[in-house]
């Protein structure tokens, strides 16, 4: 048939239309050498700059990516800057955590010995000083400076009590408030009436307490809650290149060059993320003690806030690149499997 | 001394059911040699897709055994996939490009996958675009190319790593009656040059001419295996 010869003469004739290079094909299929390949050091460079590709190549879903990290350890590292300085202040708040234990009048001289020996080996005392009626007279009488005369002709017949100062140990505070120790002592036989020093060390001493008994739970919840967030941002990276990874591994990627460069760049944005989060919690201490300079709480100087440890900020980093590098790879796990 | 086995693929009573019940692929049975051509020919839904599916493990038999090389192509995993993958060339019938790279890069990325120099990776992706006609738009994004340009892209990125295997669904639907010409001299080249080349077509015309050995799908089933249809 006439059709089939023209048809069958369109497929012997090797001359290629449209600018077939055919030549070049079979030259290059029979020549079976293998091509030059990356090895070694070279590979993990290759990797680093997929990495860094696919941190690029979704600008904005990177920046949420490092903007959740940053504010997620930022939070985290702000609560451990809490922690760590209310921990400092109130140590120093402890040296004014005393109070006052005034003696009943008809108190024997050895019931007080006594009492003062007990609360010298108690060990929710620091320090224990006694004030005798004498000595509390003559304190009084230097208070009053020139009036001190209103005082005289009281050494017979003294009205002020006699009173032992307890310093308590500032890391009681965390299990147990002031008004319990107080009460304690009021129990006891020789005294007459307890005071102590202040309410807001009392205050703070509660929430002290809720710091350390939550702290840890808090901690816990906070972490959970980060990862969720970052492993969900990355998630929705990923999501968005699905085809690219399913085509990738129609083609013959392995899992390892498909999952490595995205865990890199989970790595690269934990790292910027970390860096960022760190540097506000690092400028906000700053403006603080700049705010805070010199001012005092109920007679405690503020001490300046202090950054946080060095090895608590190289923990935080760490977190952030885990998070980075886990949240990956979890969110790799659901669409690599071609 | 009898003549070893030269079977490169066979297929034992192969069942593909897709999830929950669409029966692709009834009781297969075929063998194919080491540098055959062969065509699929079979109507829209015939189950020519799923059986190419079979040969790189994009699907797996549902009952029955792909075997590839000696080796059971349904129960591999990980690497070997990966592997078997890498020395097939597909041309996807929905071209599977990648959109966020260059045609360039598309090409050169199954040499990127086994780790060829950039500079000669794209040295042979040039040139395999050059013989396909489209060096002028090595540099543009897929999705800027018409449909027939993106199929020569997706048919260029199969050929470049000299696959054993080339399994080409569908590969000139888009292109115009020389573009296909030219397509199917670039096939017939590489089964010339030693590549095993099987291609989903419903082009029964274009499977006459071309008078190689072409195995006819209905509704999943084989209903023939024509050594040369023309006669
Ligand atoms: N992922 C899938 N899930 C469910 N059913 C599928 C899936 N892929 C294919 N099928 C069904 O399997 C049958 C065979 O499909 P296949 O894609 O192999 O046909 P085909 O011969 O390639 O058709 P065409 O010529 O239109 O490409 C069809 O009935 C199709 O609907
Ligand atoms: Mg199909």
């Amino acid at each position: 048939m006439n059709d089939e010869g023209k048809r069958s003469q369109l497929f012997a004739v090797p001359e290629p239309p449209v600018g077939m290079g055919t030549g070049f094909l079979s030259d290059y299929w029979s020549s079976r050498e293998p091509l030059p390949t990356i090895r070694g050091i070279e590979i993990w460079w290759y990797y680093i700059q997929r990495g860094v590709q696919t941190v690029l190549a979704l600008p904005m879903s990177s920046i949420i990516t490092v903007m959740t990290i940053a504010v997620s350890l930022f939070l985290l590292a702000g609560f451990l800057l809490i922690l760590q300085n209310v921990g400092q202040l109130l140590n120093e708040a402890g040296n004014a955590l005393s109070m006052t234990a005034y003696i009943k009048a008809e108190a024997s001289e050895k019931d007080v010995t006594n009492f003062i020996r007990e609360l010298e080996t108690n060990s929710k005392v620091r320090s224990v000083s006694y004030t005798s009626k004498a000595q509390a007279l003559e304190t009084f009488r230097k208070d009053l400076g020139t009036h001190s005369s209103l005082l005289d002709g009281l050494e017979q017949n003294n009205p002020l009590p006699a009173s032992v100062d307890v310093t308590l140990r500032p890391e009681i505070m965390a299990n147990i408030s002031p008004e319990e120790i107080a009460s304690q002592l009021r129990r006891v036989a020789v005294v007459e009436d307890v005071v102590f020093g202040s309410e807001w060390a009392d205050k703070m001493a509660g929430v002290v307490r809720i710091f350390r008994a939550f702290g840890l739970l808090t901690l816990l919840i906070a972490m959970a809650i980060i990862v969720f967030l970052i492993s969900n941002t990355i998630k929705l990276v990923i999501y968005a290149r699905r085809e690219e990874i399913t085509i990738m591994k129609l083609v013959g990627a392995s899992d390892g060059f498909v999952k490595i460069p995205f865990m890199i760049g989970g790595l690269i944005q934990g790292l910027i993320g970390s860096a960022i989060g760190l540097s506000l919690v690092k400028l906000g201490a700053l403006a603080l003690n700049y705010q805070l300079q010199g001012s005092q709480v109920l007679g405690v100087t503020i001490p300046s806030i202090a950054f946080l440890h060095w090895w608590a900020a190289a923990g935080l980093v760490i977190l952030g690149l885990a998070v980075g590098a886990i949240g990956s790879f979890f969110a790799l796990g659901k669409f690599i499997n071609v | 001394m009898p003549e070893p086995s030269r079977e490169w693929i066979s297929l034992y009573h192969v069942d593909k059911v897709y999830p929950p019940n669409q029966n692709a692929l009834r009781n297969i049975d075929v063998k194919i040699q080491r540098g055959e051509f062969i065509f699929i020919a079979g109507a829209s839904g015939a189950g020519k897709s799923t059986l190419l599916k079979l040969l790189f493990a994009e699907e797996r038999a549902t009952r029955g055994q792909v075997i590839l090389l000696g080796r059971n192509v349904s129960s591999i995993a990980g690497e070997q996939v990966s592997g078997l993958r890498r020395s097939t060339g597909v041309i996807f019938q929905d071209y599977k490009l990648i959109h966020t790279r260059s045609v360039l890069d598309n090409v050169a990325f199954t040499l990127e996958v086994i780790g060829v120099r950039k500079r000669e990776r794209h040295k042979l992706a040039y040139q395999m675009l050059n013989a396909l006609g489209l060096k002028d738009r090595v540099d543009s994004l897929p999705m800027t190319l018409s449909g027939g340009e993106q199929q020569r892209v997706a048919i260029a990125r199969a050929l470049i790593n000299r696959p054993q295997l080339i399994l080409a669904d569908e590969p000139t639907g888009n292109l115009d009656p020389d573009m296909t010409v030219a397509v199917f001299n670039l096939l017939l080249e590489a089964n010339r040059c030693g590549a095993t080349v099987i291609v989903a077509s419903h082009n029964l015309s274009l499977i006459e001419e071309i008078n190689k050995r072409t195995l006819v799908l209905d509704r999943g089933r084989l209903i023939g295996d024509f050594s040369h249809p023309r006669g």
